[in-house]
């Protein structure tokens, strides 16, 4: 028999408790051609989009470090209006529960973004915390997170998600999401961390991005052992909501799909290499530095 | 791409052809086509990324990688041994497609890794162009039809052009043009393709992660419009990705 491993955010019922974090899984389509994304997710969060078509960065938009990887994207999608026309329905195909995701420049935005997504999807997540964008900050206050969430909930009626920075009054940013009418706040985007070039003596990204600490090079870090926040669960039990608690899988850092079979299992079935839990990676690279 | 995912397969051998350069042959039936490359893993955390390399040949039981040691994770690669098992993603990427006639291919350096097996695909006619900054390696590999030309900017024995290759070819008489190697040299090479209207396809690099076109991590601006290196490249028409001088 089939174990039940679905699960319910406040709105939404998962068939599978995992789901990829916006941006790292583009649209689906490419990994569909891997494995059968209906009996692998429990839904599709796909790469964040914004009004207009964006480019995103130029060159270098990675870095390699010793536990993760630095990026430097920049919001690179065709524009709502290209995914509604020619993607979303492409996307319905996979039978699976679609969370938009998008990220708007201002309130105003928040809110056409939030009219305008299809009202097929199941959800809609707002990326409040994108460190890639020349001029704009990664970190914004409650404040500001109040009213672009309040503008969304306005023009959305179904399951909306509030994606957090993990810098800065956090907790502060994860109730005004809720105070706003967010039914589920994600936890988190990824952090910012530097690269140096010590040949050119300058940092490895030239682009400019959010709250620098010198104009314009930090960058966000994805990586398996970056820990969850300080005291999160702790703090998480003030916001209202069961499911707050639960995070979300795609991006939370200490989350294991024990109870889906073992990571290890649930990485093969992905047709991934078993990557070991735990600190392998360190001993990995201990190994190598003997050999 | 359907039935892609990570492989299992074993090495049959690993060579140093020079130090730091290597031809790692691992068994298993593949399929690829010129031009196009695989990710190679041979751990399992660390490093955190696969490393792709272009196909520098491939048999009916065996496929070949030739690749300079540049990082920790090259390292790693290096030091496995017969018997060892690593994963690949693959094939990956467009590839390369033959113009009709004489057509040239023209690598720098740890660049020649897809010529090699280019050469057997394509057949004659072509000529082969490949530059060194110092010791030659790796020509006994290329087939005898292929007219093979060498440059080193260490100079060297009578036949071998002292400079850079960029300096040594000259397009014309070539229906096509194929490279892979440093910037500079690519640059350099559509110039003089630019000047004589003979089209320029160049294998590009970049940084790659996920390998499927589904991070953008490896994506560059040409004239066309954002690309994929990993999906709409690694080739390129030299036109769409360079501007004249």
């Amino acid at each position: 028999m089939e174990p039940d491993l679905s699960v319910s955010l406040r709105k939404l019922r998962l068939p599978l408790p995992v789901m990829p974090a916006a941006g790292t899984f583009g649209f689906g389509e490419e990994y569909a051609a891997l494995y059968e994304l209906s009996s692998s997710l429990g839904a599709l969060v796909t790469k964040t989009l914004t009004l207009r078509p964006r480019l995103g960065n130029p060159q270098p938009r990675l870095w390699e470090t010793p536990c993760g990887l630095l990026n430097s994207i920049g919001l690179e999608n065709p524009g709502l209006s290209a995914f509604v026309e020619e993607i979303f329905p492409r996307l319905l195909q996979f039978r699976l529960p679609i969370v938009v995701s998008v990220y708007g420049e201002n309130v105003e935005e928040y809110g056409e973004l939030a009219r305008r997504v299809p009202r097929e999807a199941a959800g809609l997540e707002l990326n409040l915390s994108c460190p890639n964008v020349p001029g704009k900050p990664p970190v914004l206050s409650a404040e500001e997170i109040f009213s672009r969430v309040a503008a969304a909930r306005e023009a959305w009626p179904g399951e909306l998600w509030a994606k957090i920075s993990p810098e800065g009054e956090w907790l502060s940013a994860a109730q005004a999401a809720e105070e706003a009418g967010a039914d589920v706040v994600v936890a988190t985007n990824t952090f910012r961390g530097m690269a140096l070039d010590l040949e050119r003596r300058a940092p490895v990204f030239s682009q400019p991005c959010g709250r620098p600490l010198r104009p314009g090079h930090q960058t966000p870090l994805s990586s398996h052992r970056v820990r969850a926040l300080p005291g999160s669960a702790h703090s998480c039990n003030r916001l209202r909501w069961d499911q707050k608690r639960q995070g979300c899988p795609g991006v939370h850092p200490r989350w294991r799909p024990r109870r889906a079979g073992g990571n290890r299992q649930f990485l093969r079935s992905l047709g991934h290499p078993p990557h070991p839990p735990g600190n392998a990676g360190l001993a990995e690279k201990r190994r190598l530095k003997r050999a | 791409m359907a039935g892609l995912a990570f492989r299992q397969a074993s090495v049959l051998e690993q060579r140093e052809v020079r130090p730091g350069v290597f031809v790692l042959r691992v068994g298993g039936e593949f399929r690829a086509k010129p031009g196009q490359f695989f990710i190679l893993r041979a751990w399992e955390l660390y490093p955190f990324l696969g490393r792709p390399m272009s196909v520098f040949d491939l048999s009916q039981d065996s496929l070949s990688f030739a690749y300079a040691v540049r990082g920790e994770g090259t390292r790693a690669i290096s030091r496995l041994r017969p018997g060892d098992k690593l994963w690949l993603l693959g094939p990956l990427g467009n590839g390369w497609t033959r113009a009709e006639g004489r057509v040239a291919l023209v690598g720098g350096g740890i660049g020649l890794a897809p010529l090699l097996f280019t050469a057997k695909v394509f057949g004659p006619p072509l000529d082969i162009f490949l530059g060194f900054r110092e010791e030659p390696f790796l020509l006994e590999e290329f087939p005898p039809f292929a007219r093979v030309h060498v440059a080193s900017e260490r100079g060297g024995p009578p036949g071998v052009f002292p400079g850079l290759v960029s300096e040594m070819f000259e397009p014309h008489g070539h229906a096509a043009v194929y490279a892979c190697g440093p910037q500079a040299m690519l640059e350099a090479l559509y110039q003089k393709c630019r000047r004589v209207g003979v089209p320029l396809y160049v294998s590009l690099e970049e940084r790659l992660a996920c390998g499927i076109g589904a991070c953008l991590g490896c994506t560059i601006f040409t004239k066309k419009g954002p690309a994929r290196l990993c999906r709409e490249g690694p080739v390129f028409l030299a036109d769409e990705v360079f501007h004249g001088a």
